[in-house]
């Protein structure tokens, strides 16, 4: 038994996180890193209260959650369905009830973020006799879990992913395909959730940036560590964009198309990716940046995800590597715009992308196969 | 004339390429070797899809200093093509047309020859494979090109595309002027009048005479 618990974490769990690593970094530091360590606990706790006091919010907060759980489950089951792991239908030789357990383990690993932070909830809710809330919040989280495993159960069993996924219809884009855009029509086609829930987050994220910080007196930088971090919950996107064009692009390097056209291109790209949180942090106008400083929002937005993306044409770049860089690059820019370099960190953050995609992009060639599931 | 300069391509450690000079002048070739030997890492370097050593000259414009001036003039048909399943023909012939500088109507024409054209508009997930072998030939034909690379253009297609195939390939050879390298284990020397052989073998190429 032991061993099945290994290979299910190994193939399916430990994959999620890599593979969702920058969404969790995120995550991570808009819910612990943002407010000062003394305050952390009352920071939670206000917030907890918020979602037990207003039946909106909890309503909210549920449908998040409901989010999350369609997103585990359009990974584990496009994962199970890839050729390279059809040995795990070797799991419905055992009785159904087992292999129920073991979809049941694999379904709390992946939703252990959301479990913990419930567990908390919950346990605020019955000490302020909050037990309407507590019992809606248990009962919609049961529904989510057991929703998912029965899903999980029945993809294993009759070896398609076709019973979830087509019921779940997001209407494509209407617009004549540009060259430069057939990523962003890939991530609509193919990782339309991780790229939902990633808005979805982001934009929550900047809304109560802008409605519940109140700086004492005009500084950019707090606006600039916000984008440090939606960009980084966009890192795991970046990496699916180049996994694309490595799969699916090729023949377009046989197209007369110069350099410097490819890497404005690039840039559009994560232009158009990222003009919902640009014409969001507006709200924040003028109390969180002025017009000339937006300039610095508008180059950071450009620069680092085109230098995140640039990166991965260096050819010892995988999925791991990649993640590391991520978190290192992220730190140090993290510490730049403390120190409040302005715009010029920007221009020489593009500068050395606008480098490594001239240098690597024709040498990139692929060394090994890299999963393109959807997480 | 194509020529090539000390060019290598390893995989790796595993060197799949050498050819340390190889003057191609004008014609049409059949490009043979055993399954393995290097046929297609050839055709990819120099369609520019390989990374590799050395250099390779179009009419004395390097693919590494010329890049975009080489390939205006180099196209390429895949043996087995890879598009974005969400595109639809007509989104890849109008980029095609727009970077190779060419009239989209001869690409129609050339769908409703081989029968495809009603699948203009369908996303290209839906096509079979031989649809989506025909619309890379298609592909390959776009523009003013010099020399036209088919990798193994002839099989997954029916016999009558095979036939029309084989008279577009001999009336651009003699009414335009451009030069192909068509690779496949069968002959068709009753339908393309090959001037030459290159040879694929033991990770080297060489010119033979038919």
């Amino acid at each position: 038994m032991k061993i099945i618990a290994k290979i299910l974490q190994s193939v399916l769990v430990n994959h999620f996180y890599k593979l969702n690593a920058g969404f969790f970094i995120f995550l991570f530091f808009a819910l612990f890193g943002v407010v000062r360590g003394g305050q952390l606990i009352e920071f939670h706790l206000g917030l907890i209260q918020a979602i037990l006091s207003g039946p909106l919010f909890l309503l909210i907060i549920i449908c998040i959650w409901g989010l999350y759980t369609i997103k585990c489950i359009n990974y584990i089951t496009k994962r199970m369905m890839e050729p390279g792991l059809s040995f795990l239908t070797c799991l419905n030789r055992l009785p159904k009830k087992q292999v129920w357990a073991w979809m049941s383990f694999v379904h709390f690993e992946v939703y252990l973020p959301v479990l913990a932070y419930v567990a908390v909830i919950i346990s605020v809710a019955i000490k302020a006799h909050q037990y309407q809330q507590a019992v809606l919040i248990i009962v919609s989280n049961l529904l989510f879990f057991i929703g998912a495993v029965s899903i999980y159960f029945k993809t294993l069993q009759a070896h398609s992913t076709a019973t979830f996924l087509s019921n779940i219809r997001i209407p494509s884009l209407p617009f004549k395909k540009q060259y430069f855009l057939f990523p962003f029509y890939f991530i609509w086609a193919e990782r339309k959730w991780m790229f939902l829930l990633t808005k979805l987050f982001t934009l929550v994220y900047l809304y109560g940036f802008i409605q519940f910080y109140e700086p004492y007196r005009y500084d950019i930088r707090p606006v600039l560590l916000s984008f440090l971090l939606i960009i980084t919950a966009h890192s795991t996107l970046i990496y699916q964009i180049r996994d694309f064009e490595n799969e699916n692009l090729l023949f377009s390097r046989n197209l007369p198309i110069g350099i410097l056209k490819r890497f404005f291109q690039c840039i559009g790209l994560y232009l158009v990716l990222l003009t919902p949180e640009l014409l969001f942090i507006w709200k924040g106008y003028p109390l969180h940046f002025n017009l000339l400083d937006f300039s610095q929002i508008f180059l950071m937005v450009l620069s680092i995800p085109a230098f995140l993306h640039a990166i991965l044409y260096t050819s010892i770049m995988n999925g791991d590597e990649y993640m590391k860089m991520v978190f290192a690059f992220i730190a140090v820019l993290f510490f730049l715009i403390l120190y409040d370099l302005g715009i010029l960190l920007f221009v020489f953050v593009l500068i050395f992308a606008f480098v490594f995609f001239y240098f690597h992009i024709y040498e990139f060639e692929r060394a090994n196969t890299v999963n393109t599931s959807e997480g | 004339m194509l020529q090539f300069e000390q060019t290598e391509k390893y995989y790796g450690n595993h060197l799949a390429l050498r050819i340390s000079t190889m003057k191609l002048s004008d014609g049409l070739y059949w490009l043979k070797g055993e399954n393995g030997s290097g046929k297609t890492t050839m055709m990819k370097m120099v369609a520019g899809l390989h990374p590799f050593k050395g250099d390779i000259l179009l009419d004395g414009r390097s693919i590494k200093k010329e890049r975009n001036d080489f390939l205006l003039y180099v196209n390429y048909g895949e043996a087995e093509p890879v598009y974005p399943s969400f595109l639809t023909a007509k989104d890849l012939v109008e980029l095609y047309c727009t970077t190779k500088n060419a009239a989209i109507a001869d690409s129609i024409q050339r769908l409703k020859d081989l029968h495809i054209y009603d699948a203009y508009n369908y996303a290209i997930g839906s096509y079979s494979s031989g649809m989506l072998k025909k619309l890379s030939i298609v592909l390959a034909f776009i523009g003013d090109p010099k020399w036209i690379l088919l990798d193994e253009p002839l099989i997954t297609i029916d016999v009558a595309a095979v036939v029309l195939v084989c008279e577009w390939i001999n009336k651009m050879r003699t009414e335009k002027g451009i030069s192909f390298i068509i690779s496949s284990h069968q002959s068709f020397q009753e339908s393309l009048p090959f001037s030459s052989i290159i040879e694929v073998q033991n990770q080297t190429a060489s010119i033979q005479s038919l």
